[in-house]
This record gives structure tokens, C-alpha cells and sequence, in this order.
């Protein structure tokens, strides 16, 4: 049994050590939000917050998650009320909206650290998730926007 | 899906890879049942439309939403005919069913080739101008006017000359009796209110807070997962 701490609450669950986070939120927790890409961590989809630091699920051992809190898009916000989120909707950003739970948590991890980006930070933090729809214009109108609010 | 669980992971991928060609591109499962034309409290003209009592209306959606906005754009194809707020239109995903046909693809059910707008644009547009015209027969045969008397707005019929008002809802089991017109005439562009306008996404807020459901999100019961490696 291992212990986790997910979106402020702890969840016990039975699983393997070495089992990758994604599968640990996705298929035991049901936390369906974020999403398998690739499990190699080559395209962002399944972008979590491991104590604030965007992390790519699908390359995580659930070990390796203990006693840090994890945050995944279901805790972003009570109400899809974070800054991001509204800007993502003021923006029209998704088509088809696979990518952009771990857009979101990748632009999070951002703006929580550095809430002014430089169009080349903006560049530099998002440039490992990728967009098959070609969204990456309205993401970065949204991350300004949300810089602004 | 009764006989899926006598079927191995390795036979299906052997039979679903030779029946593709190779590619395998998915499996479509009918999740909800043919519901009845005419059940109490609904009016459904049509295999695409259901009013309810409740001043609701819920369309169903033949393609899947794969980021070119089916579930913004077949509302709005229906609302203007229907002359009903788009954005309180409610999707469902039609099963697997001929009935469901796009006349793009001779009447197969596919999402490809730019065909969602341009194959359901004209089935659309006269499913809800139907409706419409039923509701507005509805309506003139409770007041006892001439049905060109009548003229609808935002889920309302209105007799000009009187003033009286009727919802859809307040209609449906009347229409519901009506028979569905052969032919019914649709709007000029030039009247249109919602076609042609850029309007917001109505599946944009599930697709920022996760809650959007996508094919690996579905939980079937005995579901198994099965892939080429």
C-alpha cells in the first residue's frame, strides 16, 4: 500500500512501486483528466504538479510521488476558476483538447514561478508539450493573458 | 458486445488488423439504447431532435468531436431552423445505427474529410426547420389562427395579432400528434442569426478543467485493452 497526497487529499492505493503515476491517477484513482501521449515522455499530455514542479506522469513511479503533493488538472482549480483556465476559454484555445490538461499544468508550473514570462520563457517552459491541432498561437495568447489578469 | 468476452485479445487484434488493413482505427459501441418517438412529455420529428416538456432540446450527433467542433456546430445548424437558443442545445452520441447516416458517405457513419458540416447541413437544417413548422401547426390549432399568423422566436411560438405566447415545451405532446411534413422550407442565408458567425466553442470549458471525455477515458464492464506492439 502506498500512501499519496493527490489534489490535498491522501489516497491510499495498492499498487506496485515501480507502476508509472499516469496509470496510478488515470486507472486507479479514475482521475481521467490528464492523458496518455506516449509514455516516453516526449509529448506533455499527462503534465502533473509534483510539489508545484511539472512533471510527466507517464515516466513517474508512484514511489517516487510519495510525500509530494501531486496536482493534477481536477485540482487546478475548484470551479475551472485558475487564471489559466479562464484565459483558455476567453482564448478559444482547444480543437480537439487532448493535449491541454498537460498544456494547462505545464503553464501553471510557469506562472506559479515566474507570473511575468518573457515570450521566450513562455517558449522555453512549453516547448515539451506538443499540440497535434496546432494550438500553440491561442496557448501562448492565454499564458500572456493569464500573466495579465 | 455480449460476445466480446469469449473473444481473446489476440483473435481480435489478429481479425480487427485483417479486416483494417492493418490499421486499425477504432471500435464503435452503441452506449444508448433507440428511444421512442413519441414519449410522454417529448416531441421527436425526427431521429436527430427531441424537445421536451421542459424546454429542452437534445440533438444527436452521427460524427465524433475531433477538434473540429461538431458539438458548437450541429447545434447551430439546428437552432437557426428551429429558431432556439444554440447554446441551450444539448448533444448525445448516436449509437451505431443506419439511421444515423451522414448522405456525405452514402449513409455510413464516419468522421473524415471535412464532411461533418458539409454532410449534415442540409439534414440539419430541415430536421429543425420540421420541428419548427409542427410546433407553429401546434400552436395555431390551439388559438384557432392561421399558421402564418404565427412566427417563433428563442424557443417561443407567438401569435403577433393577439399577443398570446406559447413555449415549445407547452407544445410537445401536441406536435408530437402532428404528422412530420414532407417537405418544409428552410431560411434564407440572408436571415440567418447564428450560421456563418464565429461563436464560442461550447465544448471549450469541459476541455480546460479534464472533465472532457475521450476514448481511453471509457469504462466499459470486462473491458480489456488490446494493442499492436
Amino acid at each position: 500500500m502506498i500512501a499519496l497526497d493527490v489534489n490535498g487529499t491522501r489516497r491510499d492505493v495498492d499498487v506496485s512501486p515501480d507502476m508509472p503515476l499516469l496509470w496510478v491517477l488515470r486507472d486507479t484513482l479514475g482521475l481521467t483528466g490528464t492523458k496518455f501521449g506516449c509514455g516516453l515522455g516526449q509529448c506533455g499530455a499527462c503534465t502533473v504538479h509534483l510539489d508545484g514542479v511539472a512533471t510527466r506522469a507517464c515516466m513517474t513511479a508512484a514511489s517516487a510521488a510519495v510525500g509530494k503533493k501531486i496536482t493534477t488538472i481536477e485540482g487546478l482549480s475548484a470551479n475551472s476558476s485558475h487564471p489559466l483556465q479562464v484565459a483558455w476559454v476567453a482564448e478559444q484555445v482547444p480543437q480537439c483538447g487532448y493535449c491541454q490538461s498537460g498544456q494547462i499544468m505545464s503553464a501553471a508550473a510557469l506562472l506559479a514561478k515566474t507570473p511575468r514570462p518573457t515570450d521566450t520563457q513562455i517558449d522555453s517552459a512549453m516547448s515539451g508539450n506538443i499540440c497535434r491541432c496546432g494550438t500553440y498561437q491561442r496557448i501562448k495568447r492565454a499564458i500572456r493573458r493569464a500573466a495579465r489578469a | 458486445m455480449t460476445r466480446s468476452a469469449s473473444l481473446s485479445r489476440r483473435t481480435f487484434i489478429k481479425t480487427a488488423t485483417a479486416a483494417g488493413g492493418g490499421l486499425m482505427i477504432g471500435v464503435y459501441l452503441p452506449i444508448h439504447p433507440s428511444t421512442s418517438l413519441r414519449g410522454a412529455g417529448t416531441f421527436e420529428p425526427n431521429v436527430w431532435i427531441k424537445v421536451s416538456a421542459d424546454e429542452s432540446v437534445r440533438i444527436m450527433l452521427t460524427m465524433l468531436e475531433m477538434g473540429q467542433g461538431v458539438m458548437t456546430s450541429m447545434p447551430m445548424l439546428v437552432a437557426e431552423e428551429l429558431d432556439f437558443d444554440w447554446k441551450k442545445i444539448k448533444t448525445e452520441w448516436a449509437g451505431a445505427d443506419p439511421k444515423y447516416g451522414n448522405p456525405n458517405f452514402g449513409g455510413q457513419q464516419l468522421t473524415a474529410g471535412s464532411n461533418s458540416v458539409r454532410g449534415m447541413w442540409k439534414v440539419l437544417r430541415e430536421s429543425g426547420a420540421a420541428a419548427r413548422s409542427m410546433l407553429v401547426t401546434a400552436a395555431a390549432q390551439t388559438w384557432n389562427v392561421p399558421e402564418s399568423s404565427c412566427t417563433t422566436d428563442n424557443g417561443v411560438v407567438m401569435h403577433q395579432a393577439s399577443g398570446r405566447k406559447l413555449t415549445y415545451g407547452a407544445l410537445v405532446d401536441k406536435a408530437a400528434a402532428l404528422p412530420v411534413p414532407k417537405t418544409v422550407a428552410l431560411k434564407d442565408p440572408k436571415d440567418f442569426k447564428v450560421l456563418g458567425k464565429s461563436l464560442a466553442r461550447l465544448d471549450v470549458p469541459e476541455k480546460v478543467n479534464g472533465t472532457a471525455g475521450f476514448g481511453i477515458d471509457v469504462k466499459l464492464p470486462g473491458l480489456l485493452t488490446a494493442r499492436v506492439v
